[in-house]
């Protein structure tokens, strides 16, 4: 009954889009021999998480677990599932899936993949954070926590990230409204786990984690900067990565600059989180 | 019987080794699960070999073999070819071949007695591909694919080719390698049946990913299920009839 009403929700949701959200046109430039700028307009469509789209999420999710878990199959799955809270970006027609928003009650799901992941975070935290104690009585709640995982390809237009994160705000609003006893409507803090880099020829000062050298950090996505202001815990270290992808992906550590890749580990409280989507958007229009 | 296993947390097990009934090669790896995966059910029978192709690991979709002979790719260096000759039985013969298309794996799908080729392979590999793999040659497309290593993978008791080839095509394949064939996927709905998933007379691995259903599919077409299982399977089904009668 209620997989049909969520049905109904999404069609009326994709009437409502169509006008404005759900295809923006990205004029982009491209120089050919002539030397002319030819603009080439793409849509692009936002979509509920579907199992058709298993298979971009899971190479998203490798990454995302690079060094934490091996267990991308299954979190792929739990991702895809969640039907009612989740936004993907994509192509119509195409299962391919460029990014996507998502967040997982922590407490609520029984699986390995989220063990892990919460072990690693509390091993990490009891390393290198300053505010172990806060993050661990935090935690003592599990179901008021949310895993926010938001992952895309790297050069993706930025344009689409205010709608992606606005989309997650209108899912919460949405199952708020129609079913309020849904696990993920209570939730009080998201936790966010990224990466960030910094410049190589600092390196002597890396061992200080003190906020002040914030604006050192070069973000893989912009919208952590506009979230770590607002954090109530937040944290950061080397990244390791698994061994095998180390030689692969040593240009993510060292590139020809010289850049340094940091795990990043924060705790957003969900208010504020909302909150902030709004300065997002003033990034982009930059 | 059909086993699932992954490389290093990949999925693509026919990318990383090569499976026929003489020999087995696998990429090196990481750990050895992959190495003991493979061992624990082909040890006894068939040498487990580690190898390179290149300086690269993704050796099943380089190479083309089956029990008569292996090929590699003009990539191959010396060293390499020397180490894979030495760890070979000795019936198995080692050509290397000077190919345009070096990534033989993904040009050639063969068994012990025919192969198919990729359209525009040359005469002259095609001719080193009857020599030294002792087989029939074919150029034909799946699906109209020219890539027929990737796209299909079969032993001598039958074959699984890509999700969308028509009946039509799958009548004529059939016909030509005189083996039943059927459209199927591996690992989850992935349309590249060779990168998922290695076949021999006796056993098939394929990733972690692959379903029952698959599995199911797999093990049926290739005949890899023991005799006892089957008699069970048709004894069930005959109490299941009287049942419903």
């Amino acid at each position: 009954m209620n997989q049909g009403n969520q049905d109904k929700r999404k069609q009326r949701d994709y009437e409502d889009e169509d006008s404005e959200e759900e295809e923006i046109e990205q004029p982009i430039n491209v120089h050919n021999k002539g030397d002319m700028e030819e603009e080439i307009n793409l849509d692009f469509v936002f979509l509920d998480p579907n199992q058709k789209q298993f298979h971009s999420i899971k190479s998203f999710i490798n990454g995302y677990l690079e060094g934490i878990s091996f267990k991308s199959s299954e979190l792929a799955n739990i991702i895809c599932d969640q039907v009612e809270l989740g936004t993907m970006v994509g192509q119509e027609d195409e299962d391919n899936v460029f990014g996507f928003t998502t967040i997982l009650n922590i407490g609520e799901i029984k699986s390995n993949a989220i063990g892990e992941i919460l072990h690693y975070v509390d091993t990490k935290s009891q390393q290198y954070n300053k505010q172990h104690q806060q993050l661990q009585h935090i935690f003592q709640t599990p179901k008021k926590i949310g895993l926010f995982i938001n992952e895309r390809i790297l050069n993706l237009a930025p344009q689409l990230v205010p709608i992606l994160h606005n989309q997650l705000k209108e899912d919460i609003n949405w199952l708020q409204k129609e079913n309020p006893s849904n696990s993920l409507t209570n939730l009080d803090y998201l936790l966010v786990i990224t990466k960030c880099f910094k410049d190589n020829d600092q390196q002597k000062q890396t061992q200080k984690k003190s906020t002040s050298d914030l604006n050192d950090l070069i973000f893989q996505k912009f919208e952590d900067y506009v979230f770590l202001e607002k954090s109530v815990v937040s944290f950061r270290f080397l990244s390791e990565g698994s061994k095998q992808t180390q030689q692969v992906s040593d240009y993510m550590k060292t590139d020809q600059e010289g850049q340094i890749c940091y795990r990043l580990i924060y705790l957003i409280q969900l208010k504020d989180y909302l909150a902030q989507i709004v300065n997002i958007e003033k990034y982009v229009q930059q | 019987m059909a086993n699932r296993c992954q490389f290093e947390n990949s999925n693509d097990i026919g990318v990383f080794s090569k499976l026929t009934n003489a020999y087995c090669l696998v990429a090196l790896g990481g750990s050895e699960n992959f190495y003991s995966v493979f061992e624990s059910e082909l040890g006894l029978s068939m040498p487990v070999i580690h190898c390179s192709i290149g300086g690269t690991r993704i050796i099943g979709r380089l190479t083309a073999g089956n029990k008569n002979g292996l090929l590699v790719p003009n990539t191959c260096t010396d060293q390499e070819l020397k180490q894979i000759r030495n760890s070979l039985p000795d019936e198995v013969k080692v050509k290397r071949v000077e190919e345009k298309l070096s990534a033989l794996g993904n040009c050639v799908a063969c068994n012990d007695y025919v192969a198919l080729i990729h359209s525009d392979l040359d005469k002259e590999t095609e001719e080193i591909i009857a020599d030294t793999l002792g087989v029939e040659v074919f150029r034909t497309t799946v699906a109209q694919q020219v890539l027929v290593g990737t796209y299909c993978c079969f032993n001598n008791q039958g074959g699984l080719v890509h999700p969308l080839t028509t009946v039509e095509e799958l009548d004529e394949l059939a016909n030509l390698l005189q083996i039943p064939l059927c459209a199927g996927t591996v690992n989850r709905g992935s349309d590249i049946i060779a990168s998922g998933l290695v076949v021999n007379d006796i056993a098939a691995f394929c990733g972690l990913d692959t379903t029952s259903t698959e599995i199911t599919v797999i093990e049926k077409i290739f005949k890899l299920q023991d005799k006892n299982k089957q008699n069970m399977e048709v004894q069930i089904r005959q109490d299941m009839m009287q049942e419903l009668e």
